[in-house]
């Protein structure tokens, strides 16, 4: 393999760190504070990402970013909805019995948002497009380039989590998320709304898995199926990463890409890559889960019996 | 008042019929369906109705294996669709016409076989941190071969699917025609499902559906019980896999075609619907949910266009309707018939007068405590006599290689020995080399103020907590001398060392009865080909097992419940369940985790009585936890007193009672009152 | 005198156990009440009551005379001043000393204050200044991790996180728990010195005599019910309480 392809494989890989980054800390973000795995998170990204090429298409006057607003403002709703009305209503609920709640609610997902936006179709947004074009550069005196939508991706996605990692350290809110994740019951007793704190991170989970999706689909036609894939592989980055921490499942986010990349690779896997791609990103997933059961940053948790 | 009770029971019972002949009778319906249709050629039912049906019978077999996972294990996947899939492509490849012949038994023999060998490596994966893991693990395994499926040209077909062009053994071997080799895979089909009914509800009686049930309520009294949860989670993962592929070669030899896009991820939920939908243990329910789910369209809606052209809309109802179960019937639609049965039994029940469920016998009527105490413990002893000889057996199995130290490790009278045991969580010293003995046949307490750590020592004998120093050695029935640190978990009920938990942990999903028959898992030998067709050997074992528990229901006074749940029994029956699994198991060394906690006097006088006549009768050695010192200070032999996880003191009652240290411990010392009265009048 | 806390027959029940059976006491304003109690007779489950983690089946707590809280909402509780240092402590793991303490103040409601022209942040400011300077310790390791701080130090923590919102009942939950007999002196000698700031406490104890040395009144629970009260001073010389926890009859 050329120093080219090593390289351009590693530029391939910072959209798709992106992409994953944000439905990632959405999953982090419920588990940690509700104990839910949530397998809706996909599929409310790319309802999310419906809605910003819906309002991108309807309302031309609108610049590109409040039609990003509107999708996030619909994957907050879908959050919030199922948190509330869902999960915090079944009381004496077991994990397994959360998780298939949110099964439940991919069905439903699945089913509507195709009729609901039977219309959509998403290339070039007239007017107000990222560019679908390529960026070209130089580096190490190679050629390299990376879709103009993909740095945006990357770019966007470090802005966003460096955001919501700063708020979790300094705002009230993060406060109350890390208190609520540390331990509901003493933060309750100390005053803390956890009911409101958990309805608020789903709700923003949600929004960021609608930036996900839109930069998942972005040049492509949109698709129910847009986030199968993705939401698989920051599931993985999760446990790969470690779920006892908020910064553990992001490593995992970028790692996972990077093995994705190159499993890929023509290159190395010749012609037949696109078909083994993801076995290959399973496999060597799965190999490291098994050294690390724990997660790579994470700990083992002493059950008390 | 309680015989009329037992009668009407066992009456109603043999009304109902075994419910292998509601398979029968289901195999037959179905069959009769297709030889109208062969008689009418195609007329009615009409041949969508029969393929219809034929569907809902490909789903319902993957259904019955996620029963395990979900039902008996309680673990959810997301890779069903995936196994599906592998199934279906896997035969199709074998079958295709450029292919040497293979025999269609040897294809799917493999398909089985390699899916397992893949379940295991997964599973093993997977299932080690936790079980919810599954399902993200389980997702990925679908996604991976959704893009075989898809993308796989030369193996697979690709986006425009897989095809064989003759229907195995039938047309290729027996030269039908197809239109005869689909009626006949269709009676195929039938009677696979049957028997797979007939194998899995067999399994699902067994003691490894006990096993798995155990795990799913409690993983610490499975644990406690011999089960391992890796192994039998794994085992109820691999069970559903080979169903789900199995039930894709069926589909590919009865359908001939198919298409990447049928094994997306809603089939998977669609598979999860059935399950949930018929009730996850009831074999007829997953029949039922899988017509729902996969029969109504084409069985009954075939000519109501509307409902053809939005499936959608029955989707989202699905979906719907899965989130309600989960939320409030558990049990499914099952669940939702039996609450309405009893409802109207109520009703009968209340017309006739019978009298109101039973509790347990109060082995202790309200007058005369002591007296009545005293002659419940003579027939004790002589249902003792008959349990004993049980007993024997139970106790002489051992696990295979452990380390075992020096036969003169410990003196002849000392069954416990733990010698400089520390547990260190973190920095904090929860246990700092403790060292006492425990005597054979002896009744000893370990007690302290809250905070001391006995939980901890509890544990780590148990082997709940590996300690991090020191040694536990224990003279085993045989006499050897085994060092406990070395055993797994699971492994101690085999050495005769069984425990019993502070927040009492029965099986909510089995009766008091089969809470029993899971004490006793260690000690069965029949393998589970064996419990799936029910053999003779499988059959004695059970009955075996029923005998004895029945006598250790008796001698703990839980004859009249044995059979009801223990939900809504009261807390001083749910600690004698909890004993009872404990001679059950035939320990040697009982260890009791707060065994008067929430009860009131008369239920712990009773405790008391109970835990004397044990003793007596089985020459156990019992070892209590206790914060009650009435209790403490009434039973026990000897008593360890610790503090910040050290020892305090050891002795007998008395002596500890007054010793200056211990009382310190507990209540603090008076010597601070000068100078701290001074600060208070400052 | 006015009363702080009044409880009227409580009874908690947890599925069949029955934790508490008809509690009743009361708790005068600016003074320590004690309840004591061999393990298993309640005393945890009767702050968790007051806490509201858990639903009474029956009985009634009210605060401050008129304000009844049975069954609150827990954040709503501690925002009515009621605020618990629970039993082990319950470090928020993942948060630094100052993190800890910061969360206690999520109860802090403006206007119960020192007046509407007094900011919240104000109010932080100051309530961290009370709690440092009555545990100096935590100021020394308020960037540290606070899993890393000793026992005593987590105890400190814990209470002062209690303080933090300056509340108006403080409920202490078996503070004693796990420390060494030195520095349990210094605990006690701080809550003696919070009384005498005019706080109102609430302490739960196995620990009889230190308790009592400090205390101004005190119950003592047995099996969910109260079996002994009356002024510390008196019980503390009292026979009948060895009893109550390890037992009086002769093996």
């Amino acid at each position: 393999m050329t120093l080219q392809a090593f390289l351009q494989s590693l530029v391939n890989a910072l959209p798709l760190m992106g992409r994953y980054a944000l439905i990632t800390m959405g999953i982090v973000l419920i588990f940690r504070t509700t104990a839910t795995t949530n397998f809706a998170q996909g599929l409310i990204g790319t309802f999310g990402a419906f809605v910003i090429t819906w309002a991108a298409m309807e309302w031309t006057t609108l610049p590109l970013w409040a039609d990003v607003l509107l999708g996030m403002a619909a994957g907050f709703a879908w959050g919030v909805f199922v948190d509330i009305a869902l999960i915090r209503s079944a009381r004496k609920i077991t994990s397994a019995g959360k998780q298939m709640i949110t099964m439940g609610v991919m069905m439903i997902l699945v089913n509507i948002i195709p009729k609901v936006f039977s219309k959509i179709v998403l290339n070039n947004l007239p007017g107000k497009s990222i560019s679908t074009k390529n960026f070209e550069f130089e580096l190490f005196g190679q050629f390299l380039y990376i879709p103009i939508n993909g740095i945006w991706a990357f770019l966007v996605a470090v802005v966003l989590l460096g955001a919501v990692f700063l708020a979790l350290k300094f705002t009230k809110w993060g406060l109350g998320v890390r208190a609520t994740a540390a331990n509901e019951t003493v933060a309750q007793m100390l005053g803390v709304n956890t009911r409101l704190i958990t309805a608020f991170s789903w709700g923003l989970a949600g929004a960021l898995a609608a930036v996900g999706g839109f930069f998942t689909g972005f040049g492509t036609v949109l698709n129910v199926t847009l986030m199968g894939n993705v939401q698989v592989f920051a599931f993985l980055a999760c446990v790969l990463g470690g779920f006892s921490s908020f910064p553990a499942p992001i490593l995992g986010s970028v790692i996972i890409p990077l093995i994705y990349v190159f499993a890929g690779n023509p290159h190395i896997m010749g012609s037949q890559a696109g078909i083994w791609q993801n076995m290959i990103t399973f496999v060597v997933v799965l190999l490291l889960i098994l050294i690390f059961p724990n997660g790579i940053l994470g700990k083992k948790l002493v059950k008390k019996v | 008042m309680q015989m009329i009770e037992n009668k009407n029971f066992s009456r109603r019972k043999s009304v109902l019929q075994h419910p292998f002949s509601a398979f029968l009778l289901l195999g037959l319906f179905l069959s009769i369906l297709q030889i109208i249709a062969i008689v009418t050629d195609g007329e009615w039912p009409r041949t969508s109705v029969i393929n219809g049906f034929a569907t809902v019978m490909i789903y319902a077999i993957v259904g019955y294996g996620f029963s395990f996972l979900l039902g008996y294990a309680g673990l959810a996947s997301l890779g069903t669709a995936g196994f599906v899939g592998f199934g279906a492509y896997f035969t199709a490849y074998f079958l295709q016409a450029n292919m040497p012949y293979i025999p269609y038994v040897v294809i799917m023999i493999a398909a089985l076989v390699l899916s397992i060998l893949l379940g295991l490596a997964v599973g093993f994966i997977s299932l080690r941190i936790e079980g919810i893991f599954l399902a993200i693990v389980t997702l990925g395994i679908s996604e991976v071969f959704y893009q075989l499926f898809n993308s796989w040209m030369p193996v697979t077909g690709g986006p425009n699917g897989a095809r064989i062009s003759e229907y195995p053994v039938f047309q290729s071997l027996l030269s039908m025609s197809p239109a005869d080799s689909k009626r006949a895979f269709y009676f195929v089909l039938v009677v696979v499902n049957v028997l797979l009914m007939m194998l899995t509800y067999n399994l699902g009686k067994s003691r490894t559906g006990r096993a798995m049930l155990a795990m799913k309520n409690s993983s610490s009294a499975a644990q406690a019980m011999g089960i391992s949860l890796l192994k039998y989670r794994l085992l109820a993962f691999l069970l559903s896999t080979a169903y789900a592929v199995l039930a894709g070669v069926l589909f590919m030899s009865y359908n001939r075609n198919t298409l990447p896009g049928n094994y997306n991820i809603m089939l998977s939920l669609n598979i999860l619907a059935v399950v949930l939908i018929g009730g996850s243990r009831s074999l007829l329910g997953t029949f039922v949910g899988s017509f729902i789910v996969f029969g109504i369209t084409p069985i009954l809606f075939q000519n109501i266009s509307f409902l053809n052209e939005n499936a959608w809309i029955i989707n989202v109802i699905i979906g719907i309707i899965i989130i309600l179960i989960v939320m409030f019937y558990p049990g499914g639609l099952v669940q939702l018939f039996g609450s309405l049965k009893a409802q109207v039994l109520k009703l009968f029940r209340q017309r006739r007068g019978n009298p109101q469920q039973e509790t347990a016998e109060p082995a202790e009527e309200s007058n005369g405590e002591k007296a009545n105490l005293e002659s419940i413990s003579a027939i004790r002893a002589q249902i003792a006599q008959e349990l004993n000889s049980f007993g024997q057996q139970a106790r002489n199995t051992g696990p295979g290689a452990t380390r075992v130290a020096a036969a003169d490790a410990l003196p002849s009278d000392v069954i416990l020995r733990l010698e400089n045991l520390s547990m260190i969580f973190g920095g904090l010293k929860a246990v700092d080399n403790l060292t006492f003995d425990v005597k054979q046949r002896e009744i000893f307490g370990l007690i302290g103020p809250n905070g001391a750590g006995k939980t901890t020592v509890f544990n780590c004998i148990t082997q709940f907590y590996k300690p991090t120093g020191g040694n536990i050695l224990y003279r085993t029935e045989d006499g050897q001398v085994i060092r406990l640190n070395d055993c797994q978990v699971h492994d101690i009920i085999s050495l005769g060392i069984v425990r019993t938990f502070q927040n009492v942990e029965v099986i909510g999903e089995l009766s008091i009865l089969e809470n029993l028959l899971i004490a006793a898992h260690a000690q069965c030998r029949t393998g589970l080909l064996k419990q799936a067709f029910n053999t003779r050997s499988v059959r004695l074992e059970e009955k075996h097992l029923r005998e004895h528990a029945e006598k250790v229901i008796d001698y703990c006074g839980l004859t009249a419940v044995k059979d009801l749940h223990p939900v809504g029994q009261p807390y001083g029956v749910l600690k004698r369940v909890e004993l009872a699994r404990t001679l059950m198991a035939g320990a040697k060394l009982i260890i009791l985790d707060e065994p008067a906690a929430g009860l009131n006097e008369q239920e712990t006088m009773e405790l008391t009585q109970l835990i004397h006549d044990i003793q007596r009768d089985f020459g156990v050695t019992i070892f209590l936890v206790e914060h009650d010192m009435g209790l403490v200070m009434n039973i026990c032999d000897h008593i360890c007193a610790i503090s910040f996880g050290k020892k305090l003191a050891y002795g007998t009652p008395r002596e500890i009672q007054n010793d200056r240290v211990v009382q310190e411990a507990y209540l603090g010392t008076r010597e601070y009152s000068e100078e701290a009265q001074d600060v208070q009048h400052a | 005198m006015s009363s702080m806390l009044e409880i009227k027959d409580l009874c908690v029940s947890y599925g069949a156990i029955e934790a508490l059976k008809g509690v009743s006491l009361s708790v005068e304003k600016g003074s320590i009440v004690a309840i004591l109690g061999a393990n298993g007779a309640g005393k945890s489950t009767l702050l968790r009551t007051i806490s509201g983690l858990v639903k009474p089946k029956s009985g009634r707590i009210t605060l401050a005379g008129d304000m009844n809280i049975t069954g609150m909402v827990p954040y709503r509780i501690a925002a009515q001043g009621v605020i618990q240092s629970p039993e082990g402590r319950m470090i928020l793991q993942g948060l630094t000393t100052e993190e800890n303490l910061k969360v206690g103040t999520y109860a802090i409601k403006d206007q119960r204050q020192n007046g509407p022209s007094f900011t919240r942040s104000q109010q932080i400011k100051q309530n961290f200044e009370a709690v440092y300077s009555l545990f100096p310790i935590l100021y020394d390791r308020r960037q540290q991790q606070a899993n890393t701080l000793s026992g005593g130090e987590q105890q400190m923590l814990a209470i002062g996180r209690a303080l933090m919102a300056a509340p108006r009942m403080l409920l202490l939950d078996e503070p004693s728990l796990g420390l060494a007999p030195l520095i349990i002196r210094d605990i006690f000698r701080i809550i003696n010195q919070l009384r005498q700031q005019g706080n109102t406490i609430l302490i739960v104890e196995q620990n009889a005599f230190q308790t009592l040395k400090i205390a101004d009144y005190a119950y003592v629970l047995e099996l969910g019910h109260v079996s002994m009260q009356g002024p510390a001073s008196q019980l503390i010389h009292d026979e009948a309480l060895v009893e109550a926890y390890l037992g009086g009859q002769k093996a």
